[in-house]
């Protein structure tokens, strides 16, 4: 993947985190509007909101280590690491949420 | 009126010696006197073994940039007295491996400037090989490259540049700003050519928009923006696979016309 393509899913991202993060703290805060939680698009909006977390965080990090320790051979162990441990962390979040909307 | 300034300047010949040291000397300025004209005072009267880099003592060589008082600047184009400062500090440029003394090694900067094809690319080889006219640009067209292009290739930028200093394989502001002036180029065609190197790990996107590089620029080619809009013009074309510009064709107009009476 180029380099333009994986800045753009960042920013992309990071737009959506502010929209799904809005959403789960309206919904966990202002009593008048905790109906959202029992939509059936709020537990989509919650996987959403996971997913973008984790690539625009581990993005990030993948940024600022490529910068600190630059190489072509460092580049390539550091993004697979990064790659690795997202998706052992998403299908953990996602094992979560499956638990936490599944019972109701 | 002449004053007398003190400078400190920055000695060290990695060759033979292991740690730098920092050197005093005084020199009588008027308003006139730049800082490359004091050090050549220097060098004239108090210490021949300074080593130093200059050639046209006006702004537009770009080579005799150095740390003046902590800031990339080019020497023939400071005035000692306009530092308002008692002390002078005089050291290399940063981010560059020192050869000897105010004098550093650019070669690493030219290298990754080859890198991005620093000249017009265009599909029609045999044309570019062999004129047959020429091509005409719209005074638009040469507008929105025109201040890019102003680049006198100083270093300064790459030398005050924050990631440069943490990421050595980072293409740099001057580099960067070289792929941009080519590829907005009307008569150019080889953005293409040059997005392997430009949209890599350590192409345009590593920049996080310090601006650091337009600050220093002595030529006021805002280096920052041009980047930001290298990056829009990978998006646009890479992503998208859009692009904003019109390529300029071959006019049938001859290559050299001029007559006289």
């Amino acid at each position: 993947m180029r380099e333009s393509t994986k800045m753009l899913i960042h920013y992309i991202t990071g737009f959506a985190i502010l929209i799904t993060g809005a959403i789960h703290l309206i919904a966990s805060n202002l009593k008048t509007l905790e109906w959202i939680k029992t939509t059936p698009l709020y537990p989509v909006s919650q996987g959403i909101f996971l997913a973008t977390v984790l690539y625009h965080a581990l993005n990030g990090l993948r940024v600022i280590l490529v910068e600190l320790m630059p190489g072509y051979r460092s580049g390539k162990i550091i993004s697979y690491t990064l790659l690795i441990l997202g998706v052992i962390l998403f299908v953990f979040g996602s094992y979560v949420l499956i638990i936490l909307f599944g019972e109701r | 009126m002449e004053r007398k300034i003190q400078f400190k300047v920055f000695k060290f010949n990695p060759s033979i010696e292991v740690t730098p040291t920092w050197r005093v000397y005084e020199v009588e300025v008027d308003r006139g006197t730049t800082v490359l004209d004091a050090l050549l005072k220097i060098k004239e009267e108090q210490d021949p073994s300074l080593a130093i880099r200059y050639s046209c003592r006006q702004a537009i060589c770009g080579s005799c940039g150095m740390m003046i008082n902590g800031k990339q600047r080019l020497a023939c184009f400071t005035r000692v007295l306009e530092l308002n400062s008692k002390i002078i500090y005089v050291e290399p440029l940063s981010n560059y491996p020192i050869i000897r003394d105010l004098v550093t090694d650019f070669s690493e900067l030219f290298s990754k400037e080859r890198s991005v094809k620093p000249y017009i690319i265009r599909d029609d080889v045999e044309e570019m090989s062999n004129p047959t006219g020429m091509y005409l640009q719209k005074p638009d067209e040469l507008l929105s490259y025109l201040q890019f292009a102003d680049c006198i290739e100083c270093g300064l930028c790459s030398s005050a540049c924050p990631t440069v200093s943490t990421d050595r394989l980072f293409l740099s502001p001057m580099v960067l700003n070289k792929a941009y002036r080519f590829s907005a180029d009307s008569r150019d065609s080889g953005l293409v050519h040059r997005l392997p190197v430009i949209d890599s790990e350590h192409g345009c996107w590593r920049c996080h928009f310090a601006a650091a590089c337009s600050s220093v620029c002595p030529k006021g080619v805002d280096p920052a923006k041009s980047i930001q809009l290298l990056k829009r013009m990978i998006t646009s074309t890479n992503i998208f696979k859009k692009s904003r510009k019109r390529i300029v064709e071959i006019s049938s107009r001859p290559h050299v016309t001029l007559s006289f009476p």
